[in-house]
């Protein structure tokens, strides 16, 4: 293989062909807008409801309806069972999904462009006509209780229970899992859940569509999903973050682990802050892609690890910052204090000129590979809508991530990370991981076992 | 480089215009590199994809998983690319969904670039396969990552292993899919830096890998620049023969199964594991269409039956599933999880009856089954070629396993013409009880356990009933 000639210089490549998002339409009905992504040549298309649903209007005590209700739609409508709805949706070729957020839940379907309309009716008729049956509901609300049961064995689903409790006060809706816990699914009643629908289900939202729609009569999917506008909703609770004031390290005891879920995490801006975009190009050096810092050290150097993320999560009200990582049970404690360090080194050290540029190239060069197809334009869609960004929003990332400046991505690291103040969760074998864990000297070490599925 | 091309107008023509509507071209370097290019100049980038015809169906004994440390080994550096340089330079050129990933049939690599990009991509590629730098240190280190990731992924989480159990029941020990691809912690700490040089020095030859690019390119453009910077890489050898996969028959024989007691797990589930026909097999789209009639979605027929209608067993995305492995025999699967209260032997002979009754033609196979099957297959299909990334995978994986690339046009055609006697034979063929594999996690809350008592745990670790 020594004879091998190979050639030895990096091409240099040209610069990418500016990106352009797809044009984005607006058509106005009484229930609310369609918004539309034209995407020509596409042959499969996604049609979704974006509504003001996120688990910030539950109710106290209800945790986890907004979920079961949106599970109920596709259990039997006031025209066909459950059984008959799936299969009248599966032999369109059609897929449904749904997702809630803190502050809006978003059901829909994909389906090939030419059945597009009838999956749209389906979408409407499991929407707004749901039957919500009683022996339907106890069986859903089983699978709900059985599911989070299920998920509070998984790795990491405590460590992110903890760090809840450890960053919003026990009254918060945010200090409780997004989905509900199993207490509070189990109490909820078929009432609950009809009650819920009446008032965020049942009219108004935004339709978004992604596909060739060239052949789609998009007001006509409009007016089926649109004739009623919602009633007007209260603003929700004031978000309840607690005050973080020494660094806490929380440990969750799962005896026999053979690794440890580490999570680091504190507060943040919301959605709208000004610095979005230097946030986002500092976390995707801190922790966002495979050559970022926190990856680097715990991965490549350390070997702890199978990979290591750290990034913002920010909705309308809240923002969080988190890095994790699942460790080897031997290293934790060193893999949190590197971790640590990393987070302050570039909230102390700024960044450097290679990363910054690196990062711009790949902020912008990777947008149209992450929207090639329509599910993800129609998340990019629902982005726009929850926060209210323009319609050409990733169209002009392009022009800010050019202008983006080393100093604005410095600050941004300066003033929106606080290791220092951080709430550090431990998912590992308390016994194992402990001594280390004090001896490491990052905080006052107390194990957690308030934890409830 | 010649074009078969189907006549236009005909049936078969617009079967074959629906599955893959974009050009492909094909050329061959003089050290066997074979070069594919699929032109698509709808948005400014390019896919870059490589397989390579080696997995850890080639693994010997005391080597399990080394196939797949190779895989982490090449993003380590070589002649002209530091350690981690890879992934730096493709995301400082806007690139993305760069990875690899390891089966038991094969290891691909690949990337989506800027189109204007492209060069920078077919370069780090090149000098990988090239001048690969194996050393120690990179060995220890990328040692530490995979057995990481076999905690995170086997060890950790609940049920993790369940895939390790029922392979090493459903082939015979020595067969290429008796282990897993992430292989043995054991075996991963004995590995030497000679293994995977050994390794690199057979396997990872220009005439043994695919080289696809598919989007905004210029076909020609792509194989001068595939000459330009895989030209100079001397091709080492023949490969040789791959362990042979072949069974005397396709059925396992018998019902095999392992009871696994295990308090860590949050409730009972039961996983099944049948020997279905290879994906290269003419019957492998029925196999597909079957297990998409009996488990997947709400509307197939085990859910109607288990969940609506009998209320037994929790709700699941999939209850049946296939792999796609092509060499002697593919997994057909399924699994459950009773409902508290409802004991798993329940449950177990409910989903047996389900299969039965399409096996032994009791329940034959609607049309409006198959068409439902067919709708959903038709849609994954269109996603999957809808992205740049899986289009190319698609024509590396044709052109590896059935030596033409262009047999991505004959998908939509060969669903087409799955009819209910097709499904029917596959149903016969895979899922009686003479071709089973039960893997059985009982917790001590379950009635299983209680009567059962402390002698079944240790029958259970002999890993055959």
């Amino acid at each position: 293989m020594s004879t091998n000639t190979l050639v030895s210089e990096r091409p240099a490549g040209g610069p990418p062909r500016p990106y352009e998002f797809p044009a984005v339409t607006r058509t106005a009905l009484p229930g609310g807008e369609v918004v539309a992504a034209h995407l020509p040549g596409q042959r499969m298309a996604y049609a979704g409801v974006l509504l003001e649903a996120g688990f910030v209007r539950e109710p106290a005590g209800k945790e986890g309806v907004g979920k079961i209700t949106a599970d109920l739609l596709r259990e039997g409508t006031e025209l066909k069972s459950g059984d008959d709805f799936a299969l009248a949706l599966e032999s369109l070729g059609a897929s449904w999904s749904g997702s809630v957020d803190a502050d809006v839940l978003r059901v829909g379907v994909q389906a090939p462009v030419d059945r597009l309309a009838a999956a749209v009716a389906l979408l409407a008729e499991a929407l707004r006509r749901p039957l919500l049956a009683e022996n339907d509901f106890d069986r859903v609300r089983g699978d709900r209780v059985a599911k989070l049961t299920t998920a509070w064995a998984m790795p990491g689903t405590r460590a992110n229970e903890a760090l809840n409790r450890g960053l919003y006060l026990p009254e918060s809706r945010y200090s409780k899992q997004d989905t509900g816990t199993v207490a509070s699914v189990s109490a909820l009643t078929l009432d609950d859940v009809r009650a819920f629908h009446g008032a965020h289900l049942a009219f108004g939202g935004t339709l978004l569509l992604a596909g060739d729609l060239s052949g789609v009569d998009v007001a006509a999917l409009g007016e089926i999903l649109l004739g009623q506008a919602a009633p007007e909703v209260t603003p929700p609770a004031p978000t309840g973050a607690r005050d973080l004031v020494d660094r806490e390290i929380l440990v969750v005891d799962r005896p026999g682990a053979v690794q440890s879920v580490l999570a680091i995490a504190h507060h943040a801006p919301r959605r709208d802050t000004p610095d979005y975009t230097a946030i986002e190009a500092m976390a995707t050096i801190l922790g966002g892609t495979f050559n970022s810092r926190l990856n680097h050290q715990l991965r490549e150097v350390k070997g702890y690890t199978y990979g290591a993320r750290g990034g913002f999560d920010l909705s309308r009200d809240s923002g969080v910052f988190s890095a994790t990582a699942s460790v080897h049970t031997e290293v934790t404690a060193d893999a949190a204090v590197d971790a640590l360090a990393e987070i302050e080194r570039i909230k102390t050290g700024g960044v450097t000129d290679d990363e910054l540029a690196s990062t711009k190239a790949y902020r912008t060069g990777s947008l149209p590979i992450a929207l090639q197809t329509p599910g993800s334009v129609g998340g990019a869609l629902a982005q726009i809508v929850e926060f209210g960004l323009p319609d050409d929003y990733y169209t002009r990332k392009y022009t800010e991530y050019t202008q983006l400046s080393k100093d604005e991505v410095d600050a941004a690291a300066a003033k929106r990370l606080f290791p220092e103040h951080a709430v550090v969760v431990i998912e590992g074998d308390a016994e194992k991981i402990l001594p280390g864990l004090t001896e490491a000297g990052i905080g006052t070490v107390r194990v957690d076992d308030e934890g409830q599925a | 480089m010649t074009e078969v091309k189907s006549e236009p107008g005909t049936p078969e023509a617009e079967k074959a215009a629906a599955s893959f509507p974009w050009p492909i071209h094909e050329a061959v370097l003089d050290n066997g590199l074979r070069v594919v290019v699929s032109a698509d100049p709808t948005t400014p980038i390019a896919a870059v994809n490589l397989w390579y015809d080696v997995g850890s169906r080639h693994e010997r004994a005391g080597k399990h998983g080394f196939a797949h440390l190779f895989e982490h080994l090449m993003f380590e550096g070589s002649s002209h690319v530091a350690k981690g340089e890879h992934f730096e330079w493709v995301t400082a050129a806007g690139g993305a969904a760069i990875n690899a990933t390891t089966s038991p049939d094969r290891t691909n690599y690949f990337q989506v670039m800027p189109s204007s990009q492209l060069e920078l991509a077919l370069w780090l590629e090149a000098d990988r396969m090239g001048s690969l730098a194996l050393t120690q240190d990179t060995l220890d280190n990328q040692r530490e990552v995979v057995k990481n990731e076999r905690r995170q992924r086997y060890d950790n989480p609940p049920y993790g292993r369940w895939v390790e159990y029922a392979l090493e029941l459903t082939f015979p020990e020595g067969h290429p899919y008796h282990h897993t691809t992430i292989g043995s912690m054991d075996e991963l700490q004995e590995a030497a830096l000679e293994d995977f040089q050994d390794f690199n020095a057979v396997y990872y030859s220009p005439n043994n890998a695919v080289l696809t690019v598919a989007g905004d390119v210029d076909a020609e453009e792509v194989v001068r620049l595939a000459e330009k910077y895989f030209g100079g890489i001397q091709r080492h050898g023949d490969i040789p023969a791959a362990p042979d996969g072949t069974l005397p028959q396709i059925k396992i024989g018998e019902t095999k199964r392992r009871v696994e007691p295990d308090d860590s797990v949050p409730r009972p589930m039961t996983f099944v594991m049948f020997r279905a026909p290879d994906s290269r097999h003419p019957d492998f789209t029925a196999v597909e269409v079957l297990a998409t009639v009996l488990g997947r979605g709400r509307g197939a027929r085990l859910y109607r039956k288990l969940v609506t209608e009998k209320n037994l067993a929790q709700r699941e995305e999939s209850y049946t599933s296939v792999w796609n492995l092509a060499y002697g025999a593919s997994v057909f699967f399924g699994l459950f999880s009773p409902r508290d209260g409802v004991e798993a032997a329940e449950v177990e002979r409910e989903f047996t009856a389900v299969l039965d009754a399409l096996a032994d033609g009791t329940d034959p196979v609607s049309e409006a089954e198959l068409g439902r099957a067919k709708a959903l297959l038709t849609s994954d299909w269109l996603r999957a070629v809808s992205e740049l990334g899986g289009r190319a995978d698609l024509l590396g994986q044709y052109a590896t396993l059935e030596r033409d690339p262009k047999i991505v046009r004959e998908y939509l055609g060969r669903l087409e013409a799955v009819t209910a006697e097709d499904v029917q034979r596959a149903a016969a063929l895979i899922l009686p009880d003479d071709n089973r594999v039960v893997i059985e996690y009982v917790t001590s809350a379950t009635p299983d356990a209680e009567t059962d008592g402390d002698a079944d745990a240790e029958d259970a670790q002999e890993a055959d009933a």
